[in-house]
């Protein structure tokens, strides 16, 4: 059996294993509640409140407005132009939101991935029947999944209400829609890695939680400090965050396909990382 | 009274202490007695958790198609043993050949060595089916295959009602026995158990080893147990660890002596060893006198034990010695606490 086959066996009985366990439930409520509430209260309530200053003006102006915001808060020229066409509660909550609030989520869901199986000794069970190469990746592959389900689910209940009640064409909020959840996922596949390292360096999962959260925001917060100065902008992209300025959301698609790449990539060299700490270690 | 720490391995005896370092020499590999390849082999095999060697330069075969005991107490390195031959440790140095492979040689390994690890938790929140087939699958089973096998091997240990049963919601003698079943999936040629009946009621303990035993035969059982009686009863051969090395290891005969001594409980009277001493075939006669058991020791080339039985009471009938039990060998609990600390 090749690790690719073992690997999938191991990546949809994780998804399973998520999407029905308490804490699986849990965080995928309080993910789409925390994203869906302000966003499409922003919608709903953004027609009532702005209905005789924004929502009156014509789609246009509304994004020259929005374009004026992406200038001042430092998108360049270009990529605030090309992201003013995208509906800004798409942009705010689903892109910007979800970057914020992924990583966490992904370090509730991932912390005893492997920690988790290491304490308990379960992964005994699967050992001597999958190369532990693919179990790892397997495992980070379910975590991946269930973060694509869940914002799937909630960019489309989002995307639903907001071509019900916003004015926004329906090719821009699909096209944006799609493409901000492609992000999410691209973003999610990087955190999630970043997770798996952590969860096989331990053997007790709280450790790892609280290790996990603690590198979770060194990388976040160094990311966006050394993105934020030109003297270290070159640095910045050792760090998973600055891409979604530089290069996910810009106009040119190849520079958002190389965003959406370098930051599987980026996963994929955590994961490759825990696999070959897993492979090597007493379990 | 003498603990047979230097007896010869070419009479069958077990190979003890003093010959570990002959034994820990490179050789072909392939089983002395048959000539047929071990299923496993273990070749100066030292594991050490940072100085501490919980396993020292242990050297042993296991041949194919047995089912052998890995006996020893508590730290004496059979757990650890077992962890390397199931390739979750790997060995510090030495070597470990499971069916001519490394153990950790997973895709070679896959479907055909079953382990039941000791204090491994079943995922609990996942169905008792839902896992087995899962496990089933990774061992390159079609869905319905490793459905069928899983079925098959949970009626075997009378669990085929839990195939929906959350892991979690087993009892500790469930778990046991889907573990147990586990390790049975897809009829491995190897089968490792460790600890498979500890902690359980003995009607439970009973139907375990009574799976164990209705796959003598079919595959090469590994079991590690502190339960010594239970070892006697089911293996053809045993290692004996102690604080890491090992004491003593061969065919379960040769290591409770039952082919080359036999042992005569006396009731008050007269004890006349003498006699005994010169029984054509006896090598050495010893009493002892708080259990008033004499131990004789014999040439199995000469006489087997049940002819040294019938030679040796007919002259204690006729020393009037009043005999009250008699067994052949010293059993394996008495051997282990010769040979252990």
């Amino acid at each position: 059996m090749s690790p690719v086959t073992e690997a999938g066996l191991t990546a949809l009985r994780e998804l399973r294993r998520n999407l029905r366990s308490a804490k699986g439930i849990a965080m995928f409520v309080l993910f789409f509640v925390g994203g869906a509430i302000p966003s499409v209260g922003q919608i709903l309530l953004g027609q009532v409140v702005d209905t005789k200053t924004m929502m009156a003006k014509p789609l246009a102006e509304r994004q020259d407005v929005f374009e004026d915001f992406l200038l001042r808060v430092g998108y360049d020229a270009v990529t605030a132009k090309h992201v003013s066409k995208c509906p800004p509660e798409l942009f705010t909550y689903l892109l910007k939101g979800a970057l914020i609030f992924l990583p966490w989520m992904i370090v509730l869901i991932g912390f005893d991935l492997i920690a988790g199986e290491i304490q308990h000794r379960s992964i005994r069970y699967i050992a001597g029947r999958a190369r532990r190469s693919a179990i790892v990746a397997g495992k980070a592959l379910g975590v991946w999944g269930v973060v694509a389900v869940m914002t799937l689910v909630l960019d489309v209940t989002v995307c639903t209400v907001m071509l019900i009640k916003s004015d926004y064409p329906a090719d821009l909020v699909l096209s944006w829609g799609s493409r901000i959840w492609v992000f999410t996922v691209a973003a999610g596949a990087a955190y999630v890695g970043l997770v798996t390292l952590v969860s096989s360096l331990f053997r007790t999962p709280i450790v790892a939680l609280f290790v996990g959260m603690a590198l979770m925001f060194a990388v976040l917060l160094t990311g966006w400090i050394f993105g934020h100065f030109e003297a270290t902008e070159t640095v910045a992209w050792a760090f998973p965050s600055a891409y979604e300025s530089k290069l996910l959301v810009s106009a040119n698609p190849l520079h958002v396909l190389g965003g959406v790449a370098a930051l599987i990539g980026w996963g994929a060299a955590m994961v490759a990382g825990a696999a070959g700490i897993v492979s090597r270690r007493d379990i | 009274m003498d603990t047979e720490d230097k007896a010869p391995t070419s009479s069958g005896a077990p190979v003890v202490a003093a010959e570990k370092s002959a034994s820990a020499a490179p050789k072909s590999r392939s089983n002395i007695r048959s000539g047929k390849p071990p299923a496993i082999d273990l070749r100066g095999v030292i594991k050490k958790f940072g100085s501490v060697a919980a396993v020292n330069d242990v050297t042993f075969e296991i041949p194919d198609g047995c089912v052998f005991g890995l006996i020893g107490p508590n730290g004496a390195g059979k757990t650890t043993t077992f962890s390397m031959l199931a390739g979750y440790l790997r060995p510090t140095s030495g070597e470990i050949y499971v069916l001519d492979r490394s153990p950790d040689a997973v895709d070679a390994l896959k479907g055909k060595v079953g382990v039941l690890p000791q204090d491994a938790l079943l995922p609990a929140n996942e169905p008792v089916g839902e896992f087995m087939v899962y496990l089933g699958r990774l061992q390159g089973m079609s869905y319905d295959e490793a459905k069928k096998s899983a079925e098959s091997v949970l009626a075997e240990v009378e669990g085929l009602d839990w195939w929906k049963t959350r892991c979690g919601a087993l009892s500790h003698g469930m778990a046991k026995r889907v573990g147990l079943a586990q390790a049975l999936l897809g009829n491995p040629r190897v089968v490792l158990l460790d600890e498979p009946t500890a902690g359980l009621d003995p009607r439970i303990a009973y139907g375990v080893r009574q799976t164990v035993k209705s796959r003598k035969g079919r595959c090469t059982l590994v079991i590690s147990s502190h339960n010594l009686q239970e070892l006697e009863e089911i293996c053809d051969y045993a290692a004996i660890l102690d604080h890491g090395q090992l004491v003593a290891h061969g065919t379960m005969a040769e290591l409770t002596a039952t082919s080359s001594e036999i042992r005569i409980e006396l009731a008050g009277g007269p004890i006349p060893i003498d006699a005994v001493r010169v029984v054509e075939g006896v090598k050495a006669v010893s009493f002892d006198k708080a259990s008033r058991e004499l131990a004789i020791t014999f040439d199995r080339n000469v006489a087997d034990a049940e002819e040294m039985i019938k030679r040796a009471t007919y002259v204690l009938y006729q020393g009037h010695a009043r005999i009250s039990g008699i067994s052949k060998g010293r059993g394996l609990e008495q051997r282990v606490m010769e040979l252990t600390d």
